[in-house]
């Protein structure tokens, strides 16, 4: 029988990537997938929420911060951090944030357009 | 000669009020500037009473005359000039009155006789004088009512019983009546004197001055308020520039991206390439319009000062991109910066890169374009320097100017690199120059130590 000499393959973590532009969601899924994470995606915020109260296996939420929708990606990166403490969070956005205090605590900001190394480098940091 | 105490008479022409009073030696300046008023109204001196006199207010189909009470009661000079003129005539009810052809309101009053009027009272317009100075447009000054033949039978001393009366018309500059400055005592008044007829004048001339800087200052406060609207507009023009046309951009630069992923053909990648590029001109442009509606339409650049910004690895960043995308030019680099520089470096790189662009794009093609940079003790300099057709003259003061672009070498822009460059200068307390001549075009930055 063989024995696995590394236990249990780890699993992948999930990145949840929130964008209501189809092509720049694709894209930022492509990269995610692309640095070694699974990846789900949502359209706006309350897709998001559904999705989160779905499931218990994602553990980065990765929002564009200007949403149609009843919440944006701020409120929604606030809301997570509300009611699912342990997951981590990345916000972007093509401004950079007027207030970085709206960003919850141990939450990553990066401005579009970002390098997709960027990206899979915080999450690999907040996977960690 | 005519009784000296006879200073009016509604029902007779001006011709004859103004030889009266000339013959009364009495206030005749006051009286030919009345029938100037009457000839710049359009109506000669012995024109019909009404015509030409109506407040532009009153044209307009409106009179708020509330308002008007208001504005008298905002000039804090109205209750000295009745207390003066009180004091100076010993006569014991002054006011200002609000004169319409229905109407009399009083606006301020000094009240010693107990006469019972008090600001926005009321009366029966028909019943007062003013109502013929209205349409006379001359003042009216009775010393003794009873010797008065004009006057003694008058209705309106006998209904409010007084013996003095003086009365002289406010016209705002526009040359419409107001209303009157005026006075009465139930004792007659040594009234018939120049200094009188000259203060009166003179204060009803103040009112109206007045009454006409409170009507600038409510103009320029609602001009002040088309500024705000505007300001929110241009917030409204930010958000559509920056959000909603960069929105559709970054779709297209992720799909391009995607699509190079691929694996496409060769042909394919270079079409893919074509469209990245347009994609990023197409953001630089959208960059460079964002900052001129942050510059020119106010709000200003807001600089994110880093006091100890590094600005040698920041230059060779700027040129190392610059240099990619000009192959076939040389950029010389010569760098003296030992001190850190506060400034924005993200701005100071965007300035570098338009100067150094800019040079590129229209500095003889085979001689390298200079760039040198250094800071000390003064402050930070960078200048720029190519070869080539030197700037006419007449061009370099608009060199700077938005949306400037020098037609005959028109390249695609918009023509605000050098704008915002000098805006991001002004921003950080600098200047931004250009000096040109046959053998050399220079921009220099210098932004001194603060």
């Amino acid at each position: 029988l063989g024995i696995d000499p590394q236990g249990p393959s780890p699993k992948k973590p999930v990145v949840l990537v929130v964008e209501d532009e189809p092509l720049i969601l694709m894209n930022a899924m492509e990269i995610v997938a692309d640095g070694g994470f699974e990846t789900i995606g949502a359209a706006n915020a309350d897709q998001a929420i559904r999705i989160l109260e779905s499931r218990d296996d994602i553990s980065v939420v990765f929002t564009d911060v200007n949403m149609p929708g009843s919440m944006d990606g701020l409120k929604l990166a606030r809301a997570v951090r509300g009611r699912w403490p342990p997951i981590q969070i990345i916000v972007t956005s093509a401004f950079r944030l007027a207030d970085e205090g709206g960003l919850p605590e141990g939450g990553r900001f990066f401005k579009k357009p970002y390098a997709p190394s960027q990206i899979t480098k915080a999450i690999r940091e907040l996977t960690a | 000669m005519a009784d000296p105490t006879r200073r009016s008479l509604s029902p007779l022409s001006s011709a004859d009020l103004i030889r009266r009073i000339h013959d009364n030696g009495l206030a005749a300046n006051v009286i030919s500037e009345a029938v100037a008023r009457r000839r710049i109204d359009g109506v000669g001196p012995e024109g019909g009473a009404t015509i030409g006199q109506e407040s532009s207010a009153k044209r307009s189909g409106l009179i708020d005359l509330a308002a008007d009470v208001a504005a008298i009661g905002r000039i804090s000079a109205v209750p000295s000039m009745l207390d003066v003129i009180c004091r100076t005539t010993g006569m014991g009810f002054a006011a200002v009155a609000r004169v319409t052809d229905d109407r009399w309101i009083v606006c301020a009053v000094r009240d010693e006789i107990s006469f019972g009027l008090q600001p926005g009272g009321e009366l029966k317009v028909e019943t007062t004088i003013c109502d013929e100075i209205r349409d006379s447009r001359v003042p009216v000054i009775i010393d003794h009512v009873d010797e008065d033949p004009d006057f003694c039978d008058h209705h309106t001393p006998r209904m409010y019983g007084f013996q003095s009366y003086i009365s002289m018309p406010i016209f705002r500059s526009d040359g419409s009546f107001f209303g009157t400055l005026c006075a009465i005592d139930p004792k007659p008044a040594q009234l018939n004197r120049p200094e009188v007829a000259s203060m009166f004048r003179l204060f009803a001339d103040l009112v109206a001055f007045y009454l006409d800087a409170q009507e600038r200052a409510a103009t320029n406060e609602a001009a002040l308020w088309d500024e705000r609207q505007t300001a929110e507009l241009r917030e409204q023009f930010i958000a559509v520039l920056g959000h909603d046309l960069r929105n559709p951009l970054a779709s297209i630069e992720a799909g391009s991206a995607m699509l190079l992923r691929e694996g496409l053909s060769s042909k394919g990648t270079m079409i893919v390439g074509h469209v990245q590029t347009s994609v990023k001109r197409m953001g630089a442009l959208i960059n460079d319009m964002l900052d001129f509606a942050r510059g020119r339409l106010g709000g200003g650049f807001y600089l994110t000062r880093d006091p100890n910004a590094l600005l040698t690895p920041l230059l060779e960043q700027v040129v190392g991109e610059l240099q990619s995308a000009w192959p076939d030019s040389a950029i010389v680099t010569d760098y003296a910066i030992d001190r850190a520089v506060n400034c924005d470096p993200n701005r100071i790189a965007q300035l570098a890169s338009n100067l150094i662009g800019n040079a590129l794009k229209h500095g003889a093609l085979n001689i390298p374009v200079r760039v040198s940079a250094s800071s000390d003790e003064r402050g930070f300099e960078l200048s720029v320097v190519n070869e080539g057709e030197p700037i006419e003259p007449a061009v370099l003061g608009r060199l700077f100017q938005p949306f400037f672009r020098v037609a005959q070498r028109s390249h695609q822009g918009l023509g605000l690199g050098l704008y915002i460059a000098s805006e991001i200068a002004r921003a950080h307390g600098g200047q931004l120059e250009v000096d040109s001549t046959r053998e050399r075009t220079r921009f220099t930055l210098r932004i001194p130590n603060d």
